[in-house]
């Protein structure tokens, strides 16, 4: 297996007039389970659709597995596992006939474990899809998918909490078990700390961070100080989020470096809070673009 | 990938059973009781002919002109047989289970294919069926009246199968669109009953130049008319226009029964035509729009 389980390089997707995803480049080191977060149409899907050849890309490529699964399905297909947006299953089959479909679709099959896992979860074979839970429909969709690669489109966002904590458990078994590689996708960054190692933050169709977490919470620091001109630290570090009270001004930096400044208190961050800021000024750059124009 | 195409459509397929049972259950106690005063003595009468035999065939005719009211309903049945086939696939694309299929390892192209193959067989087949029991229930009667009039002309032959093909393109092309199965199917059976009825109505007529003619009242006119498709007829003067003062003449337009298979491949070759352009805009759209 090669270094990287997903490639983009200049990766676009266009529909109509409006761009869904633009100028993307990341790579998502294989072995990870890399969660994809953003707000509501920021361009998660359209990013993991391209990545599993669902659509095709108006700009750059994408490869998943060192293949594209667009022209070389044959490939990619067997060895991923996709789970769209509302894990859409066939509503009017009952458990063990998704499992039939599933093993008569697929080249690579295991049939002992995807039955193994449904009787862990206590998700009886001979109920219809249609009257299982959100929470075990999101199971069945994740154990017919399991394969090297797992790409999950937003597979907790139409969970309850308790669901969701069971869903994100029962995944980490699964990556503990078979040294998967996960990509998946989340408008809530709610538990996915714990789960994920990496991290791409996408907003407004472009990529705002691709990162191990421990590297961006390592790299992240907030600089609390007298009221004052943000340029300097600017210079050196990359200034996330200036807020400025009347005699207090705090920054949330990228740090370049070691950062150590006498003039300022220097305070770890919180993942969340670093996601908030980078989203938090995608806002601020449209709002003085907007009053720029008026 | 059958099985999955056959499982994702057996409850259609059991609902077009269901209504073609129902179609049976109101044909073949009526088609029964045609076919016993058919076989006493009409039957007969058409082979060797004989004095009184006029009168029976007239009385025959009489009797059961009637028999075929719920037939012009039963122009839903292969309408309804291609939306209701067609209605899988749309649900793969308001359901979004496209995604999952084509994220397994069959490939894309495969799949649509065994899918269009299955529905398109199990709506064939379904069409056979109905087609089948027309052409019984209506056997006597057509021995006697000829199979060119609408009523008949509708159900037996190769059109049938034309018409439900078209049906399900219409509602497969409409309902990948739409992604809306409900109104998709809704639009569909409207449009196939425009072109139907609007053709039925303005176009069959002229698939070939009516013959007209015109005869005096007293002798016997063309011999084929009890067979062809009357499109008008009546008493007439000798140059075709109505009401004589005088000398009355017979007059008829008419499609001879000698051109059913014509008409039939005409009627066939449009509605299977289209049925062909849509399943192809479906398919196009499917494999280039649609992600």
């Amino acid at each position: 297996m090669s270094e990287f389980a997903l490639e983009a390089q200049g990766l676009g997707k266009r529909y109509g007039k409006k761009w869904a995803l633009r100028d993307c480049t990341l790579n998502v080191p294989t072995g990870s389970v890399a969660a994809l977060v953003g707000p509501n149409g920021a361009g998660k899907t359209t990013l993991l659709h391209l990545a599993v050849g669902l659509t095709d890309p108006t700009a750059g490529s994408v490869r998943i597995l060192d293949r594209s699964a667009r022209t070389e399905p044959q490939f990619v297909l067997p060895r991923i596992g996709f789970v769209a947006q509302e894990h859409p299953l066939y509503r009017r089959f009952r458990i063990d006939e998704m499992l039939k479909t599933a093993a008569k679709l697929n080249a690579i099959w295991d049939a002992e474990l995807a039955r193994g896992r449904l009787a862990r979860l206590q998700i009886p074979l001979d109920q219809k899809v249609g009257t299982l839970s959100g929470g075990q429909q999101a199971q069945v969709a994740l154990t017919l998918a399991l394969a090297k690669l797992l790409v999950l489109d937003e597979p907790v966002a139409a969970l309850d909490p308790l669901a969701r904590r069971e869903f994100l458990q029962s995944l980490m078994e699964a990556v503990a078990d078979g040294g998967l590689t996960v990509l998946l996708s989340s408008h809530i960054l709610t538990d996915l700390e714990r789960v994920c190692d990496y991290m791409i933050l996408l907003s407004r169709s472009e990529v705002q961070l691709a990162a191990p977490i421990d590297d961006i919470v390592g790299q992240h620091r907030v600089l609390t100080g007298p009221r004052s001109d943000p340029s300097a630290v600017d210079r050196v570090h990359s200034v996330v989020r200036a807020s400025h009270t009347e005699r207090q001004t705090t920054l949330l930096v990228r740090a370049n470096g070691h950062l150590y400044d006498s003039r300022w208190q220097v305070d770890e961050v919180a993942l969340e809070e670093i996601v908030l800021a980078y989203l938090g000024r995608q806002n601020a750059l449209t709002a003085t673009r907007q009053e720029v124009a008026s | 990938m059958i099985w999955l195409s056959w499982r994702l459509q057996r409850f259609e397929s059991m609902l077009v059973a269901a209504a073609l049972a129902l179609a049976a259950v109101a044909l073949v106690p009526l088609g029964l009781h045609i076919a016993s005063a058919y076989n006493s003595g009409v039957s007969g009468c058409l082979v060797h002919g004989g004095p009184a035999c006029g009168e029976t065939i007239d009385s025959f005719r009489h009797r059961f002109e009637h028999a075929g009211l719920i037939i012009p309903w039963l122009n839903f049945l292969p309408g309804l047989i291609g939306v209701l086939f067609a209605a899988p696939l749309v649900l793969d694309f308001e359901h979004g289970t496209f995604r999952f299929a084509w994220t397994q390892s069959v490939p894309r192209g495969r799949w649509l294919a065994v899918r269009l193959a299955v529905m398109c067989a199990a709506a064939l087949i379904a069409t056979f069926a109905l087609t089948v029991l027309m052409t019984w229930f209506r056997g006597p009667l057509d021995r006697v009246n000829g199979r060119m009039e609408p009523d008949v002309f509708d159900f037996e032959g190769i059109v049938p199968y034309a018409y439900t093909l078209f049906a399900l393109g219409l509602a497969l092309a409409i309902g990948v669109i739409m992604r809306r199965v409900v109104v998709a199917g809704g639009i569909a059976l409207l449009v196939y009953f425009t072109l139907r009825v609007g053709l039925q109505t303005w176009g069959r007529k002229d698939y070939f130049a009516p013959v007209r003619k015109v005869w005096p009242a007293g002798t016997s006119g063309p011999g084929n008319l009890d067979h062809a498709w009357n499109i008008t007829s009546g008493p007439r003067d000798a140059t075709g226009h109505p009401i004589p003062v005088m000398h009355i003449y017979n007059f008829a337009v008419y499609q001879p029964a000698s051109r059913f298979w014509a008409m039939q491949g005409i009627e066939a070759a449009i509605f299977g035509g289209l049925a062909l352009l849509l399943f192809a805009l479906a398919a196009w759209w499917v494999r280039k729009r649609v992600a």
